[in-house]
């Protein structure tokens, strides 16, 4: 708690505010990609405009049918006086109506997921001592999957084949069906995808990997948030950094889009949100995906190197002035 | 204004050490990391150099011989002064920070003492050769 502190108060500090940003971006069935900021909910048309479609809705997660239903949901905070919270989930339907799914309730969703499979089985996780994932089918039947003490679980993705990837700490895991009944089988598909970050990125927080999505040759992407880069894992087991970005961006999460495409949600500093389009080209390794176009770091580096050097011949002048002044004081 | 000039020398040569560590130690080295221990390296040091340094210095300045203060100096700063400082960065690690981190504190710490001690020595020395002349 004390580190919680003194990290929030150091960032607080440097006026930076993430907190806890979304994952929300999918596509429609033509291939218009939506996504979240927290408080709007934007659509990018094919021909790049952009527009705002659910507005004033704070949602993390979102979700798209089959038929092009958007769904996702609205999160809110009472006041310290009731410090109770309240949700209610939306549905823009394809037609362009706004109803809500689920009426306004108090508390924290539950019994209910944005991440679900072709079929629409909804997937969430409840996180306790002992840990679950859980399952609930269309006809509202929920089933436990797996549990077990897990460490920190991230977010989940969800493939059309109902294959779950999560992440545990430094762990990527598969769960997915083994095709006996309606058991699941889980692997450890990768064990060491943590970066090195300093105490003070980090926050007390004991994840890296935030957002984490899946292409269509069964590579799984993760967005690294306290090294600002994504990491691709391919089924052998194999991690390798495809993009980063620049200092002022976080990448947050991603998705592909029906060319090939990849658009990863990225957070700034200032807690703006954007999706930015990354090429196919970009992503096969043709060429070098883009690196930081900032580097504060070396910049201050060498800002440093030179003010040693004024402070030194600062020092030296004045120790000359001195000396000239003793001498001249002699003679 | 010799001091505040030794002061800044010696914070900003233990943050160049800091900063230059940070490129091999970590895959991302951000505004939040540098601001951090840019505040918490000032911070210490500032109160480091009013409580300790300022009265050792005095207290050493005409016990040692000039020509033996380019040795004496920097090691007498960057260890014997600076001991408070270990044993506060050694009992927070793990509680404020990690290892990695509670190390680029010792460096940059044990770089201000150095470039602390070896100014001094230096001054001391020009202003040996000024009184001969």
């Amino acid at each position: 708690m004390r580190k919680l502190f003194i990290s929030s108060f150091l960032f607080l500090i440097s006026f930076t505010a993430t907190a806890h940003p979304g994952i929300g971006i999918v596509k429609d069935s033509k291939g218009n990609i939506f996504y979240t900021d927290l408080a709007n909910v934007w659509k990018i048309s094919l021909d790049g405009n952009k527009s705002k479609v659910v507005s004033n809705v704070h949602t993390h997660e979102l979700y798209i049918d089959e038929h092009d239903n958007l769904f996702g949901e609205h999160l809110w905070y009472n006041g310290e006086s009731q410090n109770t919270w309240g949700h209610y989930v939306w549905c823009l339907k394809n037609s362009g109506e706004l109803v809500k799914e689920i009426n306004p309730t108090e508390e924290f969703l539950s019994n209910y997921s944005f991440i679900r499979d072709s079929s629409g089985n909804m997937y969430w996780v409840e996180t306790f001592t002992i840990s679950r994932i859980m399952k609930k089918t269309k006809a509202g039947v929920i089933t436990k999957l797996v549990e077990g003490k897990f460490g920190f679980i991230g977010w989940l993705t969800c493939t059309k084949n109902s294959s779950l990837y999560f992440t545990e700490n430094n762990k990527l895991h598969r769960l997915s069906p083994d095709g006996k009944s309606n058991s699941y089988r889980m692997e450890t598909l990768a064990d060491n995808i943590s970066s090195k970050s300093t105490d003070f990125s980090m926050m007390g927080r004991n994840y890296d990997s935030y957002g984490i999505w899946t292409d269509a040759a069964g590579n799984v992407y993760l967005a690294m948030i306290d090294s600002k880069k994504v990491i691709r894992i391919g089924a052998d087991g194999n991690t390798q950094t495809i993009l980063t970005s620049n200092s002022l961006w976080t990448i947050c999460s991603g998705i592909f889009d029906n060319n090939g495409n990849m658009w990863v949600l990225e957070n700034s500093l200032s807690n703006e949100v954007r999706a930015r389009k990354i090429g196919k080209e970009e992503l096969a390794g043709n060429r070098k995906a883009s690196n930081f176009t900032t580097k504060p770091h070396l910049f201050i580096t060498i800002f440093t190197m030179a003010g040693i050097v004024l402070l030194f011949l600062g020092a030296k002048t004045i120790l000359n002035k001195r000396k000239q002044k003793l001498l001249h004081f002699a003679i | 204004m010799l001091y505040i000039l030794t002061f800044l020398l010696s914070w900003l040569s233990g943050m160049l050490v800091i900063l230059i560590t940070a490129f091999f130690s970590y895959d991302q080295f951000s505004m939040i990391d540098i601001v951090s221990f840019a505040m918490m390296t000032f911070a210490g040091f500032f109160i480091l150099f009013l409580l300790i340094y300022l009265i050792v210095l005095k207290v050493i300045n005409n016990k040692i011989a000039v020509s033996k203060q380019f040795i004496y100096f920097p090691v007498i700063f960057s260890l014997v002064a600076n001991l408070p400082v270990y044993f506060l960065i050694w009992k927070n690690t793990g509680d404020l920070y990690g290892i990695s981190e509670a190390t680029l504190f010792t460096l940059g710490f044990l770089t201000s003492g150095i470039v602390f001690g070896s100014f001094w020595a230096w001054k001391n020395k020009i202003q040996k050769q000024t009184n001969r002349v």
